[in-house]
């Protein structure tokens, strides 16, 4: 099943077009990588697939179950780690019945339990993207859209990442991966190239 | 933790959040508690007894109230700080955490639970400020009617709060958001309106066109005089609607595309 496509995508800003004709899609089931130089429009494309940003033009397709960790620091710094992802915990429960041992497992495998009750201001960068992650991914979306999700991790947290996505892929949930480097390249099914506003595919 | 959903309305646990919110905002607190006191005490002490007068403009006819610099500059400075104030608040909760709240609502929130959960705090600071405004000017100057006193700052505040929210939504810099409330506060009501520093002022009708005009004329004939100021309880309170419909057009006017995600079929996804 198609989960995320785009087709002909033209979308910029008022200085310069950044995305010329971007074409993509992500199946279910699928781990897809999107490469590209500093400021070859990775996070326009993907501020576009979801709403955030207006393209120009083209045609978008998305999956309403969507998750989405972005690259921007986005969390309320006044509010703890807790009352974070309770309140998204929440707003989820009432599309689906969240899975209550995947939340749990999430928060061990990311080591973020002793960090609970820290105030989101308060958090070292790598504990902050580990709470943009377990945000995007603790109500288990059929669609997982991750803009540089790795920065600031440690080699255990990078490890735990993977694991967590390979489980997630092993129940036909797919995930789209925004990175300027992207190492590992065997785990992705495919990974396109952004150069020049167009996605070219690597593998 | 407990690891399952709050079983309370999305839109109360907003509500929940912002309170705890405005009391972890520490600077906030301490402008709560230091500027009406520092600003209102400093006028007190260097205020002088002479007396001027205020244009008080009722329907179909204006009044001359006479007035001593004191009272004159203790009320329009305790409007200043009750519109910086709720200015200022208003910008702290719809500036740094609006795109939080935007997540939200792409994750699942509906913006009416938003509103709900935000407003709600947003009107009981409002309360607050303009309670404890009117509360200060009655120890410092007698006020006739201080419940309509209390009626033109919360109508002040509800003014102020929706153009700093307007601002906090359009800008993404604290310092210029704060800069600005700031300066807005400060020019109009502190210093446009006031004849002790412009004298002018009162009979310019740009003046009159400025949003604390109706409010100040209220508070005025609330603190002075024995009559309700009808002109001005519209004039404010179409001001007060007009700047709510503005604060609403800017939040939604950056939620909407968002929102449509979510709006989707859920298995045809957006298109």
């Amino acid at each position: 099943m198609l989960l995320c496509s785009c087709d002909r995508l033209v979308a910029g800003y008022p200085s310069r077009e950044v995305l010329r004709g971007c074409s993509l899609e992500v199946r279910e089931g699928e781990t897809v990588g999107v490469s590209g130089e500093n400021g070859s429009g990775k996070s326009t494309l993907v501020r576009c697939l979801l709403g955030f940003h207006r393209p120009r033009g083209g045609t978008i397709f998305i999956h309403p179950s969507v998750g989405y960790c972005p690259q921007e620091r986005y969390l309320h710094t006044r509010l703890t780690v807790e009352e974070h992802l309770r309140l998204t915990l929440t707003i989820q429960a009432r599309n689906r019945t969240p899975d209550i041992g995947f939340f749990q497992a999430l928060v061990e495998r990311l080591r973020l339990s002793s960090s609970l009750t820290a105030r989101i201001g308060h958090l070292s960068s790598g504990t902050y993207q580990k709470v943009k992650l377990a945000t995007a991914l603790l109500h288990m979306p059929m669609l997982t859209v991750l803009d540089e999700p790795t920065d600031g991790f440690d080699w255990t947290t990078y490890l735990a990442f993977w694991d967590i996505m390979g489980e997630l892929k092993a129940r036909g949930h797919a995930a789209l991966i925004i990175s300027h480097l992207l190492y590992d390249r065997q785990r992705f099914d495919r990974i396109y190239e952004l150069k020049g506003g167009v996605c070219e595919t690597l593998s | 933790m407990r690891h399952s959903p709050d079983t309370v309305p999305v839109a109360i646990r907003i509500l929940m959040l912002s309170a705890r919110e405005a009391l972890r905002n520490r600077g906030g607190l301490l402008m709560f508690f230091l500027v009406p006191v520092v600003f209102l005490g400093a006028i007190h002490i260097t205020a002088g007894l002479g007396v001027i007068s205020i244009n008080l403009y009722f329907p179909g006819e204006m009044l001359r109230v006479l007035l001593t610099v004191r009272n004159v500059c203790l009320v329009f400075g305790a409007a200043g700080v009750c519109g910086f104030l709720s200015a200022y608040y208003a910008l702290v909760m719809f500036q740094q955490p609006f795109e939080y709240f935007r997540f939200c609502v792409f994750e699942g929130l509906h913006p009416a639970e938003y509103l709900a959960g935000r407003f709600g705090m947003l009107t009981m600071l409002l309360t607050v400020f303009a309670a404890c405004t009117t509360a200060l000017t009655g120890l410092l100057v007698p006020l006739t009617h201080p419940e309509v006193v209390f009626s033109g700052y919360l109508l002040l505040g509800i003014i102020y709060g929706a153009l700093g929210g307007i601002i906090g939504t359009i800008s993404r810099d604290f310092l210029v958001g704060f800069l600005s409330v700031a300066i807005l506060a400060d020019l109009d009501v502190a210093w446009l309106q006031n004849p002790v520093y412009y004298t002018a002022g009162q009979d310019l009708d740009l003046v009159r066109w400025l949003p604390a005009f109706y409010p100040c004329q209220l508070v005025f004939a609330g603190a002075f005089t024995e009559d309700t100021n009808i002109l001005a309880v519209w004039g404010s309170c179409t001001y007060a609607a007009a700047s709510l419909v503005l604060f609403l057009v800017s939040i939604a006017s950056r939620l909407w595309r968002v929102r449509r995600i979510r709006t989707a079929h859920p298995e045809g996804g957006e298109s």
